[in-house]
C-alpha cells in the first residue's frame, strides 16, 4: 500500500517551488540506560572521585583525583567542555607536593560562584591530619586561588572530611562534611565569597543514632530552593564489624538552618549487601534521579527471578561467550526420581533471564523429561545444549539462539509418543546413552553408549550431524568396543557409581573417556581414541602403576595435557596420591597436585570444573568452596564465604558446577545440591574483589510527596562506583553521568555516558554534498549516505570529544524527509539505518568531513550466524513472522506482513541457513519481496506489473529524464518450474548385492543361520532376496550323505532382513565306520590261494591274498573321504531395495507472443522446493516469466522528488513524446538531496512498464 | 556612522569597500520537460564570507588585526551597519602591502589591506 502523506506535505510535493528539508538523527540501538560508558582518558594511572557541575554557560566542569602517575605524583585534574558540550578540554591540574601514595584522597565537590567562577572543596589525609581545602577556578579551568579551610588531627577515631558544597544564593555558599570522634556528626560552614568561611557548626539531623557512621554526604539544591542532604548510614554493626547500610536523606527548607529527620529510601537488610555514595540530580520540578552504589561479594539469582521457571538445581553451565550468555541446565537433585526442571538462558552483563525452556514451554522438552533425566551426562557448547533422559535412549538438543529443540531417539517410547528416529540399533539391550558432548565448530552431537551388563560390557562412541535434516538421523559409529573389553566394575565409573567424563577434541584428534568411581574397590581408567576410532591410549593401573587406581573423575584439557580429579586409594602403593592428576599424554607421565588449602584424602572435585585464564583451573569443592589451581604457578587458592562476603546465600558451600565468563572476568557457580537450602546461580570476581554496581531510583513528586521507583541498574558493568551526574543544560529529560570503573589492570578510570543520546546531525550536513537513500525490491538492505562536518569531533577515536560515539559503527540513524510550508516543516519518515562505515581523514590545510554510509537492519541480519529453524508446516506469513520474532527479536507491533496471494502451506526446516536467505526463499516463491518500511516495520509487497496504480503524474512537470533500458533482459520466453509432491510413494530400485557370506563346512557337521540385514543400521527395506552361490563345498562324502543345503530360509515380512541357512550333514558315523573297517581288517590275516582262508599250513605253497590289508585300505579310504569332506563356501545375497520418493511435478508458462515473434522457444528451468503441485509450479513459472518480460520493458526516469513514492509502488506517467499513459512498477528508487547552489531534490527511478 | 569594531579593535578608518551583510540564499533549480522545479533551503548569514578592503590602514590597526588573525580564535564583529546586529566571525585571511612614501617611516601605513571574515553566528 502506498504511503499516505500529511495532506499539506502532499500538496507541497506538487508545487513548482519546493522547500525540501532533511533530518538525520543518531541514537543508541538499545536503551541508553543501563549505560555502557566510555573512558574519559587513556591514562594508565588511576582516576577517581569525580565531581561534576553543569555551568550556567552550558559547559560541563569535571574534577577528579588522579595518581600516582609515572612520577608517583597525584592531585586533582579539572576538565571542562565548550559551551555546546562538544569536546573535553584540559584545565588546571592541582598536583599535590608529596608522592600521591602518601595521601588518602577524599571527595571533591563544586558549585558555581556568583560571577561565574567555580568553587571547589575537597578533602585529603596525610601525615596524621585530615585537611579541608577550597579552590576557585574559572569555567575554562584556570586556577584563581586555593587555601586550606581547616585540618583535624587524627587521634585514633575516624574523621571523615569528605565535603559537599552548594550555592545558596548570590554570594552565599554552604558546605557540609562529616566528622566522627565519639559521635559521627554533620558539620556545616558558610561563606559569602568562597574565600573566607565561618566556623563550623553542627547540623542536627533527627532520627539517627549519633554514634553510627554516616558517610558520603551529598547536597542537592532543588528548583524550589529546598536543600536535600543525601548520605549512607550504618544502621547496625555485625559481629565482625560488618555494616548494615542504607541510603537516607534530610531536607532543609531554610537554607540549611534546620533539617528534617532522616528519611530512609532503601531497605537493604543483609550485611553482605552494602549501599553507599548517593547522589541526586533534579531534572524538573517533579522529577529527580538518585544514583548510588551497591556492593556485594557476589550476585545471585534463582527461580524467583522473572522468566526463570520453577526449579533451580543448577547442574550444568554452558557459556556462550560471543553472546555474553550462560545456559543453565537445572535438574532435580534431591532424593527420588531425577527430572529436568528447566534450561535457563541468562544475559550476564545485565544479569537477567532472557529465555527458559522446560516440558511446558513451546518449544519445549518432551514430557519424558518431567520424570526422567540424569544430571552429569551432557556437555553443551555455546548455544547448543544437550539434555539426556535416564535410560530412555533419548537426547534433546536445545538451540538457544534459534529457539528450537530437536529430539534424537534411539528407541521407540510409545508412552511419551516418541518414535525412534536414529538409524541405529543398540547391539543389545544392555546399552544406553551414557554421556553426550557438543562439538560446536563441526556441529556434531557426540554420544557415548555404554553397556555395563556383566556378560556383555562395551563402549560405543559415535556422532549425529546436527546439520542433518530430519525426520530421521544417522548415528555415525566411530568407536565400537562391544567385545567385553572392560569389566563391569571398570565401567561403573562411567555410570551411576561414578563421575566419569566424556569429551571430544577434534583439533587434537582425541576422543577422551574417563572412568572414576566412588566405590573404593572399583578400578577406573582413561581412554583416548583418535577420531578414526583407533585406541591411542588406555591408561589403567594394571598397565601404568602411577596412574590413579580408581581412575579419573572429572578432567580438564589444558596445554595438551589432561588434568583430572581422583578418588583416594590407600592401597597398591598409591597412599600418597591425592588431588589433581596431571597426565602428560606424550610421555605417559602422571603427576599429582595436592591442594594446599585443606588436608583431605579425597577432594570433592567430582562435579563440573572449568578453565579460567592464564592457567587457572576452577574446581568446585563442595563443602570447601571454589578451588582455583594455577597450572603455571602451581598454586592453589580457595574462594568461599570466608573471603568473599555473601558469596552464597546462607553462606553455604555446596557447589555443583562452575564456568568462567572471560569477558566479564567472572566465575559462575551453580548451586544445586540436595542438602542446600538455596539453589541457583552465583557470580563473583576473584580478580576485582567485591562486585560494585551503580543503581538508580527515579523520584516523582506527586503533589504532596516524593515517590521513589524501584532500584534499577544504571551501568552494565560490575566494577562501577562513585557516580555523579548533571542534567543536560539543553534537555532536562537527559543527564550526563561520570563514574569510576576498576580496570583489569587494577587502576581506576573515569567513565562517562549520557542519557537521552539522540543527536541531531542535520545541522552538520555539508552544503553541496548529497544525502542519498537507495531502496530496492532486490532483497538487499536499503542504504543511506551523507556527509557531515566537524570530522574531528565525530572521529570515533577522539577520546576528548563528546561526539565520538555519534557515528560509531552500529549506531542507529533515522532519516526524515520534509518540506517547509510557511513556517512549519512537515515530515515523512525515510527509514532507520545503522552506521556501517564512517570515513574521514585528517590532512593539514583541509577541513575534515565525515562520509557516512548506512544500511538498514538487514545488514546486521546478514552477519548473524546461519540458523537452524524449527520444522514448519504453515503459511508463509506465519513462518516469516515466527522467524522475525525468534531470530531477530522483532516484536509483533513492528511486523506488518499481509496474507500472501495464492498462499499454500510450506513444509520445511532450514538447516544452517542465513536468515535473509530464508526470508528471500519464502518471498520469491509467492512473488513478493521483503522490506523494512520507512517507518521501520517488517513488510512484504507483491512484485507485479499489474498492481494498482498508487500515484498518477498527469503531466510532465516533474519529469526530467526518460530512458528505456532493457540491458538486464534476455530472450527467455518460457519458464519451466519443477517441484516435488509432498507425499512419498514406494518405489523399487535396481537389484543390488546387499551382503557376502563366507565360511567353512566339514565332516563334523554344520548348520548356521545368517541374519542378513539389508543395511548396517537395519533400517533399509528390500524385497526379492536372492542367494547367489559363488563357491560351495562338494565332496563324495557329502554327496553320498545328502549334500550341503544352502538357502534363504526366512524373509522378514517387514523387508529389513532375511536369514540364510547353511547346513552340511554330519559324517562322523562314516568316519567311525571307516575306522572300524580298518581295525577289522587289521585282524584278518592274509589268505593263500587254495588254502583255507586264514590258515597257512606249513610247506603248503600258494598265492597270498592280503584280505586284511585290503579291508584295512577300504577302511582307510573311507576315513580319508570323510576327513577330506572339508571346504569353503561363499555366497552373495542380492535383493531389490525399496525406497520412498516424492514424485516430481512440473509446469510451465509461455510468452507466446515472444515465441511467435522470435520463432523459437527459449526456456529457463529451475526447481522450487516449495512447489508441491502443478498449480504451485505454474504460479512460480508465471511469476518468473512476468519478470523476464518486464525486464525487457525496463525504464529509467529522473523526476523531482515526491515523498509519496516508494519502491514497489506503481506510478502512472505520460510518455514524453506521445503523451500516452505509462504504468511503471518501481523496482529501484534513489532519492537524493543536495542542498545549496547547484543542488537538487530528485528521485531516480528504475522500473518495469506494464505491457 | 561610528567605526566598526572587530574583537577589541575599533578601526581608525572603516573599510574602503565591504561586502553587504545580508544572508545568502541557498537555492537551485532544475528544468523539467514542461516546467521548472525550484528548490530553496532558505537564507542564512552563517557561513557567508565578508570581504573588507582598505586602501590605506594605519600599521597599528593592521598589527592588531594581525594579532587577532594569529590568535586563531573566533572574535566578535560589530559592523556598525545600523542594524544593531553583531556577529561571531573567524578571520579567514588577512593581507596587504607596505606603504612606503617619501618621508614616511616604513611602519606607519599599510596599503591595499584585504581581510576576509567568515560569519560563524549572529549574536
Amino acid at each position: 500500500m502506498a504511503l499516505q502523506l500529511d495532506p499539506t506535505l502532499a500538496w507541497a510535493q506538487d508545487q513548482k517551488s519546493r522547500h525540501p528539508r532533511v533530518e538525520i538523527k543518531s541514537r543508541e540501538k538499545v536503551a541508553d540506560i543501563p549505560f555502557d560508558g566510555q573512558a574519559l582518558t587513556l591514562e594508565s594511572y588511576s582516576e577517581f572521585s569525580p565531581a561534576l557541575l553543569a555551568h550556567s554557560s552550558g559547559r560541563l566542569i569535571l574534577a577528579y583525583y588522579y595518581g600516582p602517575d609515572a612520577l608517583g605524583k597525584g592531585g586533582i585534574k579539572f576538565v571542562y567542555t565548550d559551551t555546546s558540550r562538544l569536546e573535553f578540554l584540559q584545565g588546571h591540574t592541582d598536583q599535590f607536593p608529596n608522592p600521591a601514595a602518601s595521601y588518602t584522597f577524599g571527595g571533591i565537590s563544586m558549585c558555581e560562584l556568583t560571577g561565574g567562577n567555580i568553587g571547589v572543596v575537597y578533602g585529603f589525609y596525610i601525615a596524621s591530619y585530615y585537611y579541608l581545602w577550597r579552590r576557585i577556578i574559572t569555567p575554562t579551568g584556570v586556577n584563581v586561588s586555593a587555601a586550606e579551610i581547616a585540618n583535624f588531627y587524627y587521634n585514633g577515631n575516624e574523621v571523615n572530611t569528605y565535603p559537599t558544597v552548594v550555592t545558596l544564593g548570590t554570594n552565599s555558599y554552604m558546605m557540609v562534611y562529616l566528622r566522627k570522634t565519639t559521635d559521627c556528626l554533620f558539620y556545616k560552614r558558610t561563606s559569602s565569597n568562597f574565600t573566607t568561611w565561618a566556623a563550623e557548626a553542627a547540623v542536627s539531623v533527627g532520627g539517627l543514632t549519633a554514634a553510627n557512621y554516616k558517610r558520603n554526604p551529598s547536597l542537592t539544591k532543588l528548583l524550589n530552593g529546598n536543600l536535600w542532604l543525601w548520605f549512607d548510614y550504618t544502621e547496625t554493626l555485625g559481629v565482625n564489624n560488618e555494616e548494615l547500610k542504607n541510603i537516607y536523606y534530610s531536607v532543609s527548607t531554610d537554607n540549611g538552618s534546620t533539617w528534617s529527620s532522616a528519611v530512609k529510601v532503601t531497605d537493604y537488610t543483609e550485611f553482605t549487601e552494602v549501599v553507599k555514595h548517593p547522589v541526586a540530580v533534579q531534572k524538573t520540578a517533579l522529577e529527580q534521579t538518585l544514583m548510588f552504589t551497591r556492593t556485594v561479594g557476589a550476585i545471585n539469582m534463582n527461580d524467583a527471578e522473572a522468566g526463570w521457571p520453577t526449579g533451580a538445581d543448577v547442574t550444568q553451565i554452558c557459556m556462550d561467550e560471543p553472546n555474553g550468555v550462560a545456559y543453565l541446565t537445572c535438574i532435580f537433585n534431591s532424593a527420588g526420581t531425577k527430572y529436568l526442571e528447566c534450561v535457563v538462558k541468562v544475559k550476564l552483563s545485565t544479569w537477567e533471564v532472557l529465555d527458559a525452556w522446560d516440558t511446558t514451554t513451546s518449544p519445549g522438552f518432551n514430557i519424558a523429561y518431567a520424570s526422567s533425566c540424569w544430571w552429569h551426562f551432557d556437555k553443551g557448547s555455546r548455544y547448543l545444549i544437550p539434555v539426556t533422559t535416564n535410560g530412555l535412549g533419548m537426547v534433546s538438543v536445545l538451540n538457544g539462539e534459534a529457539d528450537t529443540i530437536t529430539l534424537y531417539a534411539f528407541l521407540d517410547q510409545p508412552a511419551y509418543s516418541v518414535t525412534k528416529n536414529i538409524n541405529y540399533t543398540f547391539p543389545h539391550t544392555g546399552y544406553g546413552i551414557n554421556k553426550t558432548f557438543i562439538d560446536f565448530d563441526n556441529k556434531r552431537l557426540w554420544i557415548l553408549l555404554v553397556s555395563g551388563y556383566t556378560w556383555h560390557t562395551g563402549i560405543i562412541v559415535g556422532y549425529i550431524n546436527l546439520n542433518e535434516a530430519g525426520p530421521s538421523y544417522t548415528f555415525n559409529v566411530i568407536v565400537n568396543e562391544n567385545v567385553n573389553h572392560f569389566t563391569e566394575s571398570e565401567l561403573s565409573g562411567l555410570g551411576t557409581a561414578g563421575y566419569g567424563t566424556f569429551e571430544v577434541h577434534p583439533d587434537e584428534d582425541y576422543i577422551i573417556i574417563s572412568s572414576g568411581t566412588y566405590v573404593s574397590s572399583f578400578p577406573g581408567f582413561l581412554l583416548i581414541y583418535t577420531l578414526d576410532g583407533n585406541l591411542y591410549k588406555e591408561y589403567k593401573f594394571s598397565s601404568y602403576p602411577d596412574f590413579p587406581w580408581r581412575g579419573i573423575c572429572k578432567f580438564l584439557f589444558y596445554d595438551g595435557k589432561i588434568w583430572g580429579s581422583t578418588q583416594y586409594q590407600s592401597l597398591y602403593g598409591q597412599g600418597d596420591m591425592r588431588g589433581i592428576c596431571e597426565i602428560n599424554i606424550d610421555q605417559d607421565l602422571f603427576i599429582m597436585h595436592r591442594p594446599t588449602y585443606v588436608a583431605h584424602d579425597t577432594y570433592f572435585y567430582q562435579e563440573m570444573p572449568c578453565l579460567g585464564t592464564n592457567g587457572d583451573m576452577i574446581w568446585p569443592d563442595s563443602g570447601q568452596g571454589i578451588a582455583v589451581y594455577n597450572a603455571i604457578s602451581e598454586t592453589w587458592t580457595l574462594w568461599n564465604n570466608g573471603n568473599i562476603g555473601g558469596m552464597t546465600p546462607g553462606a553455604q558451600e555446596d557447589h555443583l558446577c562452575a564456568a568462567y565468563w572471560s569477558e566479564g572476568e567472572m566465575i559462575l557457580v551453580g548451586e544445586g545440591f540436595t542438602s542446600s537450602a538455596w539453589n541457583g546461580l552465583v557470580m563473583f570476581s576473584v580478580l576485582y574483589g567485591a562486585i560494585q554496581q551503580t543503581y538508580y531510583k527515579e523520584m516523582y513528586y506527586s503533589g504532596s510527596e516524593w515517590v521513589f521507583s524501584d532500584s534499577s541498574r544504571m551501568v552494565l558493568g560490575f566494577r562501577d562506583d562513585e557516580m555523579v551526574g548533571a542534567v543536560d543544560p539543553s534537555d532536562s529529560s537527559s543527564l550526563y553521568a561520570f563514574w569510576k570503573r576498576k580496570e583489569s589492570t587494577g587502576v581506576y578510570s573515569i567513565i562517562w555516558d549520557k542519557e537521552g543520546s539522540i543527536f541531531d546531525l542535520s545541522p552538520y550536513l555539508v552544503n553541496g554534498e548529497e544525502v542519498v537513500c537507495n531502496r530496492t525490491i532486490e532483497q538487499k538492505p536499503s542504504t543511506l549516505s551523507f556527509t557531515v562536518s566537524h570530522g574531528h569531533l565525530f572521529d570515533p577515536f577522539n577520546p576528548y570529544s563528546l561526539l565520538s560515539t555519534i557515528l560509531k559503527k552500529g549506531r542507529k540513524i533515522t532519516l526524515r524527509w520534509g518540506e517547509l510550508v510557511g513556517v512549519s516543516t512537515y515530515w515523512q519518515d525515510g527509514g532507520s539505518f545503522y552506521v556501517t562505515q564512517a570515513v574521514l581523514s585528517f590532512e593539514r590545510g583541509k577541513y575534515t568531513n565525515v562520509q557516512v554510509e548506512c544500511e538498514d537492519e538487514r545488514t546486521v541480519w546478514g552477519q548473524h550466524e546461519p540458523i537452524t529453524t524449527e520444522y514448519y508446516n504453515d503459511y508463509p506469513e506465519v513462518i516469516l513472522k515466527d522467524i522475525l520474532k525468534d531470530q531477530v527479536s522483532m516484536i509483533e507491533e513492528d511486523i506488518d506482513i499481509p496474507e500472501f496471494d495464492n498462499r499454500t502451506r510450506i513444509v520445511a526446516q532450514w538447516i544452517e541457513t542465513p536468515i535473509e536467505e530464508i526470508i528471500n526463499q519464502i518471498c520469491n516463491r509467492y512473488g513478493y519481496y521483503f522490506r523494512l518500511s520507512v517507518s521501520g516495520k517488517a513488510n512484504t509487497r507483491k512484485v507485479s506489473v499489474n498492481n494498482a496504480v498508487d500515484h498518477v503524474y498527469s503531466d510532465l512537470a516533474a519529469i526530467m529524464q526518460y530512458a528505456p533500458d532493457d540491458k538486464y533482459s534476455d530472450f527467455v520466453n518460457r519458464v519451466v518450474v519443477t517441484g516435488q509432491e509432498q507425499t512419498f510413494i514406494e518405489v523399487q530400485f535396481a537389484e543390488e548385492r546387499v551382503k557376502a557370506i563366507q565360511g567353512t563346512v566339514g565332516w563334523w557337521g554344520y548348520k548356521n543361520d545368517f541374519t542378513v540385514n539389508y543395511s548396517e543400521d537395519g533400517s533399509r527395506r528390500c524385497i526379492y532376496p536372492k542367494l547367489v552361490v559363488i563357491e560351495s563345498s562338494t565332496s563324495i562324502a557329502f554327496k553320498l550323505s545328502g549334500k550341503i543345503q544352502e538357502s534363504i530360509s526366512f524373509e522378514d515380512p517387514a523387508y529389513h532382513y532375511c536369514i540364510v541357512t547353511v547346513k552340511a550333514p554330519n559324517l562322523t558315523f562314516l568316519l567311525l565306520a571307516g575306522v572300524a573297517v580298518f581295525l577289522l581288517g587289521s585282524f584278518i590275516p592274509d589268505g593263500v590261494t587254495g588254502i583255507a582262508l586264514g590258515f597257512i599250513a606249513s610247506g603248503v605253497q600258494g598265492n597270498t591274498i592280503p584280505i586284511g590289508r585290503i579291508i584295512e585300505k577300504v577302511g582307510i579310504f573311507l576315513c580319508m573321504m570323510v576327513l577330506g569332506a572339508v571346504g569353503n563356501y561363499q555366497y552373495e545375497v542380492w535383493a531389490t531395495p525399496l525406497g520412498n520418493v516424492r514424485r516430481s511435478i512440473q509446469s510451465q508458462a509461455d510468452d507466446t507472443d515472444a515465441q511467435a515473434t522470435m520463432g523459437t522457444v527459449i526456456s529457463k528451468k529451475f526447481e522450487d522446493p516449495f512447489c508441491y503441485t502443478t498449480a504451485d509450479c505454474y504460479n512460480v513459472a508465471a511469476y518468473e516469466l512476468m519478470i523476464a518480460k518486464a525486464q525487457r520493458k525496463r525504464l529509467n526516469i529522473t523526476k523531482v522528488a515526491h515523498l509519496q513514492d516508494e519502491e514497489g509502488d506503481t506510478i502512472q506517467l505520460l510518455h514524453p513524446y506521445s503523451r500516452a499513459s505509462i504504468y511503471m512498477f518501481i523496482t529501484n528508487l534513489k532519492r537524493s538531496m543536495k542542498p545549496g547552489k547547484g543542488g537538487h531534490f530528485l528521485d531516480e527511478i528504475e522500473g518495469w512498464v506494464r505491457s | 556612522m561610528p567605526n566598526m569594531i572587530l574583537g577589541g579593535l575599533t578601526f581608525n578608518r572603516n573599510p574602503t569597500k565591504m561586502t553587504m551583510i545580508i544572508p545568502d540564499k541557498h537555492c537551485a533549480y532544475e528544468k523539467t520537460y514542461s516546467s521548472v522545479a525550484f528548490f530553496s533551503w532558505g537564507t542564512s548569514i552563517v557561513g557567508k564570507e565578508l570581504e573588507l578592503e582598505w586602501t590605506n590602514m594605519r600599521s597599528s590597526d593592521f598589527d592588531s588585526l594581525d594579532t587577532m588573525f594569529r590568535a586563531d580564535a573566533e572574535v566578535n564583529f560589530n559592523p556598525q551597519a545600523g542594524t544593531g546586529k553583531t556577529y561571531t566571525v573567524n578571520i579567514v585571511s588577512l593581507d596587504g602591502a607596505y606603504q612606503r612614501i617619501l618621508g614616511s617611516a616604513v611602519g606607519v601605513w599599510r596599503s591595499d589591506v584585504k581581510m576576509i571574515l567568515l560569519v560563524m553566528a549572529e549574536v
